[in-house]
Formats: C-alpha cells, structure tokens, sequence
C-alpha cells in the first residue's frame, strides 16, 4: 500500500535547491566583498541594505534562484506532486497504479558526469572549445535522457517502450555517432601525424588502417561477438586516439617545408597549428 | 522489420498541469530577470569604481513615470486576484469586469513604458547603459505582452464556460504568472529606476 508522504521529491528538490543557493549567495557575498568582515557579512544577510554584496552577478543570481526555487518548492509542496494519494484520486482508483521500473543499462548519468567535468576543466583552463563541446554534449545527453524518460512510461509493457525509444533514437544516434567517431579520428590521428617524421607517419598511418580494417573483419567475421565486448574495445580506440592526439599536441608539430609556386628554394616553417589550447 | 504492437496508454489526467507549468515558466522568466539585472549591477559597479557617472551626459531618467507604472500594476495585482476570487464564486460578471481592468492597466503600463523612453534620450549605441537598461526594459513589457495574451485567453475561456467554482486551474495559471511579472518589475523599478 502506497502511503502519503509529507514531503514530496520534487518540494525536496528544490527546497534544497532554495537553501544551496542562500549559502552559496551569503558565501560568494563575504568572500567577494571588501572591507571589514563585519561588513562583508552584514551586507550579504541584509540584500545589500548594510553594506556591500561583493560580486554583484554572482550574488544576484543566487539571491534569484534561491527566491524561483522557493517559490517552486511552495508551488509543488502545494499541489502535492508525485503524491500518491492525489495521483489515485485524479485516476479515480483506491491506491495509486504501479509504476513499472526502468529496465537496461543507463549510460547519461556517467556522461552528464564527464561533460560536466570537461565543462569545469575548459572553464578553470580557459578552453573555450572544451568548454563549448561539454555544453554541446550536455544538451544532446538532456535530450536523450528525457525521450529515454518519456519512453520508459510510455506503455505497461518494458519491451514496447525500449522498442519505442530505439525507433525514436536510432535515426538521430547512427548518423551522429557516425560524425563524432570520424572527427575524433580525423582530429586525434591527424595530430599524430603532423608531430611524427615523415616516414613514421606514413607508416602510423598504413598500421593504424590495418588494424582498424582488422578488427573490423574479425567483428564481421564473429557476430556472436558481445555487444559489451564491442563497446568496449570501440572506448579503449577511441580513448588510445584521443590521448595520442593530446600527447602530440603538446609535443608540437615537426618543421614541415613549404614550395613556393615558383620553385624556388623551400623554406623551411612552422605549420600552422590548429587550436589545442587556449 | 520488426513492428511493435503498443498496447493503449493509460489514460493520465495529470493534476494541475497548466498551473504548474506556469509556475516553472514563472521562476524562468524571473531567472532570466536576475540574471540580466545581475550583469546590470555589475557593469554599472565597474564603471562608478572608475569615478565616473553611471548614466552617460545628458541622459535623465525621471522617477515620476516608473513610479506610475509601477503603481498601476500593483493595482493589477489586485484586479486579477479579484477575477481569480470571482471565478471560484461564480460571480461572472465582477470576473469579466476584473479581467478588463487588468488588460486596461497593461495597455496604460505599455503606454507608459513608450513615453518613458522617449523622455529619457538614451542612445541604445552609445553604451552598455543603453544596451542594458533597453534590454531589459524591453523583455519586461514582452513579458507584460504575454502575460496579456493569457490573461485575455482565459478570459476568453472563462466566457465560453469552461472555468468555475470547481475548475479554475487556468485562471489562477495566469494571476501567478502576472503577479510574477509585476514583482520583476519592483525589481527592475528599485535597481534601475531608483538607484540611478
């Protein structure tokens, strides 16, 4: 039997939204204030009335969200959200119905995860490509993670929902997928190939499509092959690219030549290096 | 190819969506409101710490007009709570005269607003003052505009019948989203308008 509780989850959320930001908003108050502490502590608790606020964005926003997020949480804690008495009186039923739990393996959180740690290394690097590809990852992980939401409750049947969430996300996930892995490649192999010799590089090269072509076969050649082996071994290439292209990024680029159009003596230069950094 | 059969979902009647989805629209206009008032505070810190004049030479921005604004829509908060209260009593016809008076102290608030700029004589390309405070003086009366546009939909609903002492979801809907829009303009007043 399912019982009211007096709290719901979403007041919890945001209630505790409401209090994180009022720390945060007197903590970022006193710490970027000046002047004497008693100042620096009075102006933040009293909206600026006493002295001042320090950052005036920064305190702002806070003060802001912890007002939207209070309101929320009145709001929600009002009209009883996810309770489960009021969810079986609008259904008109005794006890409010079973919600099926979500089957299969869910990937977004560890991904929101590393998009948010990429986001917070590009900002304290001051990486701007990072930190513009965490959000880019960040939106399309939002918009996966809420069709994959909606379909998991879509029907009482698990095995039509998944079938109704690949039929969604199949189309969008192999031509992006597609893109990302060709730019990685591209990207990552590219920088190796401009930091090796140019006998080193041409052999990289006809290895590195060896072995790709290999593996291929061999998955082609054993489709009982695991899915999770798969994935896998596509991580570790994808990774193993990624920190060579790193590696010879800072290692830099080698002295290449350059022919003038009329033939006349080369000069020997740098390449001009595509943004790794900054 | 393989289909799928998929069963009827369950009909949902999910309680008060339209309220509360207004509400988090609500506190999303808001944050978009601090936030722009945020860099407003900000910028306007960054240049008196220099020891100059915030507002550019020549530019005046008088109190007499935000303060009469600002008093109108406080009287609409008022009115439109009126029509709340008068649609949960079924008193119709004090609803529809609360739902015109709101609607008339929007129009007069907009009205203002125009007349303002004109008397201010601030070039919208002469500084981060004119950008800022156009900017967000703009976005408020957008948001004046829509909360216009729902109060005047839920008048229109409320006159063919579909809200009343049992279901007025829509009508509280858009008193909450108007009494939000009124308090991001008490901001607006207190930090732009008054302490110039």
């Amino acid at each position: 039997m399912l019982t009211t509780r007096m709290f719901t989850p979403a007041f919890k959320f945001f209630a505790g939204l409401c209090v994180f930001a009022v720390v945060a908003g007197v903590a970022v108050g006193i710490t970027s204030g000046e002047g004497a502490l008693v100042d620096r502590v009075l102006g933040p608790i009293s909206l600026g009335w006493k002295g001042g606020v320090g950052n005036h964005f920064a305190y702002t926003f806070f003060v802001g969200l912890a007002a939207a997020s209070g309101f929320l949480a009145g709001i929600l804690i009002a009209f009883r959200d996810a309770d489960p008495a009021a969810q079986a009186q609008v259904v008109h039923t005794e006890s409010a119905p079973v919600v099926p739990a979500p089957v299969g393996v869910n990937y977004l959180p560890a991904l929101t995860a590393l998009a948010t740690v990429f986001f917070l290394i590009g900002l304290a690097t001051g990486t701007r490509w990072m930190t513009i590809s965490a959000i880019a990852v960040a939106v399309c992980i939002a918009f996966v993670w809420t069709l994959r939401t909606w379909a998991e409750h879509a029907t009482g049947d698990a095995g039509a929902n998944i079938g109704l969430y690949h039929r969604f996300i199949d189309p969008l996930r192999v031509p992006v997928i597609s893109i990302v892995t060709v730019a990685i490649i591209a990207i990552g192999l590219s920088r190796v190939l401009l930091t090796v010799s140019k006998t080193a590089s041409v052999w990289i090269f006809g290895l590195v499509a060896l072995l790709f072509f290999l593996v291929c076969v061999l998955l082609a050649l054993k489709p009982q092959v695991s899915k999770v082996l798969t994935t896998v071994l596509v991580i570790l290439a994808a990774i193993a690219i990624i920190a060579a292209g790193i590696a010879a990024a800072l290692a830099g680029e080698r002295e290449i030549e350059h022919h003038s159009s009329e033939g006349a003596a080369a000069v020997a230069s740098s390449a001009p290096s595509i943004g790794v950094g900054a | 190819m393989t289909t799928h059969l998929l069963p009827p979902a369950p009909p949902v009647e999910r309680p008060r969506v339209l309220l509360v989805a207004t509400s988090f629209a609500a506190a999303a206009s808001f944050m978009l409101f601090v936030a722009a008032l945020g860099v407003y505070l900000l910028a306007r810190t960054e240049v008196i710490a220099t020891g100059s004049a915030w507002l550019p030479q020549g530019v005046v921005i008088p109190l007499p007009q935000p303060n009469t604004i600002f008093m109108t829509l406080l009287l609409s908060v008022v009115t439109i709570q009126w029509a709340v209260n008068a649609i949960a009593h079924n008193d119709r016809q004090n609803a529809f005269l609360a739902f015109g008076l709101t609607l008339a102290m929007g129009a007069a608030s907009i009205v203002m607003t125009t007349y303002l700029w004109t008397l201010m004589k601030l070039d919208v390309a002469g500084g981060v003052q004119g950008v800022l405070i156009y900017t967000i003086t703009a976005g408020h009366m957008i948001m004046l505009i829509v909360a216009m546009v729902f109060v005047a939909l839920m008048a229109l609903r409320a006159l063919g019948g579909q809200f009343d002492s049992r279901q007025h979801d829509g009508v509280t809907a858009a008193a909450i989203y108007w009494h939000t829009m009124v308090f991001v303009y008490a901001l607006i007043w207190i930090i732009i308008y008054v302490t110039k």
